[in-house]
């Protein structure tokens, strides 16, 4: 093992990014690490400074190789920028001007949005299980129930809200802030509402982000109660990266009751609970079926197991939602059935999931990230 | 739920001109921690690698100070400091254990 002393004294003789500071003292040094007399340093740089760096690195490296005992050092320079500074630049339609060489624009702040009292993600951990229905529904139920709802549809591997709310028209966008559309008493906004239905969409993972940011932040929400967000399925890292950018309230996570897609709920659980976004309850989805011709009731997915599932997780469950032609026709027509048939027993159940939300939101429990004061 | 046996911050103040960042949590404890103990502290990936003695080589005794807080969903904040460090993501949890670790 070489030194450490040695090594920090070899490079106090190496002035740092700002040209003067000895290298040890600027703060620049990202990593160091050594190996069988090898020795690995990073040095932290602006991106936009690589090229003035370099010397810097060279001197650097000339300074460890003279250490006795060093049989190779190797400086890289990495960068620190902001991987959302980057991302920002890709989103389509969406230029900041920017002078070259000039100071980066500062990260996009993960801040809670104004005026917006909870934001809900709605999870699975897998595709399929008619997430998008009920959140739709969800946000209906809540929004009859009184609360003043928002949907941000952030599939945007499969936008379903246009249609599942039967919206056609292009927001419209006014002082750059998109206006939502409204729908049953819901403002929604959904990539599929700025693109064609039938296009398809290949996303990058950061184009994702981006896309997410803008939609939770640069559309005129108002005052809202709650903002459902709609989220891609899955347990991969745009799910997780948008589960930690945006500032949760908490999750709900649908799920159908068979044994593999409670596995893969089981993922979406654990994933929020990775990032402490406290799970508002799973909602159990074609939990049974009743035949419209028999009325006999048929447990295709073997009813009861995500209830199971919530309780042996000690996470709420919320509720089981039929399997039935009706939910799936007027989802398909536009017309969500808690909107469409208030009465029926399905939008009873949905308005049931929508008190227990409430309840949930509402309890002094939840957790509200602290003040940060400064001064 | 997991979440509910540790102690939750209500407050986060930071004072003296960014040299100290005072945690409240809501079961009346609070604890004060400086901005060069944070910064040796940092768990940002890039120093996790570093023993103590190798942080405190790089990062010395320099008096950083904290020029901005962000807070990271409602479970983690991400100071930035003056030296130009900013990735290290400090959640609940590891704030609680650097205020336990003080004392």
């Amino acid at each position: 093992m070489i030194d450490e002393n040695a090594i920090v004294e070899a490079l106090n003789g190496v002035n740092g990014p700002d040209g003067a500071t000895p290298l040890p003292r600027s703060g620049a040094i990202g990593g160091l690490t050594q190996r069988d007399g090898k020795i690995y340093l990073s040095i932290v740089v602006d991106a936009s400074q690589a090229a003035r760096a370099e010397p810097m690195r060279i001197a650097a490296e000339d300074a460890l190789r003279r250490l006795p005992g060093v049989a190779a050092a190797i400086v890289t320079l990495t960068s620190e920028r902001a991987p959302g500074a980057s991302a920002r630049h890709a989103a389509p339609g969406h230029a900041h001007p920017q002078q070259p060489g000039a100071k980066t624009a500062p990260r996009p702040r993960m801040e809670s949005i104004a005026g917006v009292r909870h934001i809900v993600a709605v999870a699975s951990g897998k595709g399929g299980v008619g997430k998008s229905t009920t959140a739709a529904n969800l946000a209906i139920a809540l929004a009859q129930e009184g609360w003043r709802v928002g949907l941000l549809d952030a599939d945007v591997f499969g936008p379903s809200a246009p249609r599942l709310f039967g919206l056609k028209d292009k927001p419209e966008v006014k002082d750059q802030f998109l206006i939502p559309l409204i729908a049953f008493g819901v403002k929604v906004i959904s990539i599929g509402l700025l693109i064609a239905e039938e296009s398809p969409v290949v996303w990058r993972g950061p184009m994702v982000m981006s896309a997410v940011t803008q939609m939770l932040r640069e559309v005129a929400w108002g005052e809202l109660d709650a903002l459902i967000v709609d989220m891609p399925p899955g347990t991969g890292d745009v799910q997780l990266t948008m589960a930690q950018s945006a500032p949760l309230s908490g999750a709900i996570i649908v799920s159908t009751p068979q044994d593999l897609a409670l596995l893969d709920a089981r993922r979406g659980v654990a994933m929020f609970e990775k990032v402490s976004i406290p799970i508002i309850g799973i909602i159990e989805n074609m939990s049974y079926f009743i035949c419209p011709h028999c009325h006999g009731r048929s447990d295709i997915f073997s009813h009861g197991g995500a209830r199971h599932e919530a309780e042996k997780r000690g996470v709420p469950f919320l509720g089981e939602v039929p399997l039935d032609i009706a939910i799936r026709e007027t989802s398909d027509a536009g017309r969500p059935i808690v909107a469409s048939a208030p009465d029926s027993p399905h939008a009873k159940v949905f308005r049931d999931i929508a008190r227990a939300t409430i309840a949930r939101l509402d309890a002094p429990t939840t957790r509200a990230a602290p003040k940060i004061v400064i001064g | 739920m997991t979440e509910a046996k540790q102690p939750w911050p209500t407050r986060i103040r930071l004072t003296d001109d960014g040299r100290l960042l005072t945690i409240e949590f809501d079961d009346g404890s609070s604890v004060a921690l400086t901005s060069v103990r944070l910064r040796v502290a940092t768990p940002s990936v890039e120093a996790k690698r570093l023993t103590p003695a190798e942080r405190q080589a790089m990062i010395g005794d320099k008096p950083v100070k904290i020029t901005a807080i962000e807070p990271i969903g409602n479970y983690a904040i991400r100071p930035t400091f003056d030296d130009g460090h900013s990735t290290g993501i400090y959640n609940w949890t590891y704030l609680a254990e650097l205020g336990r670790a003080e004392k």
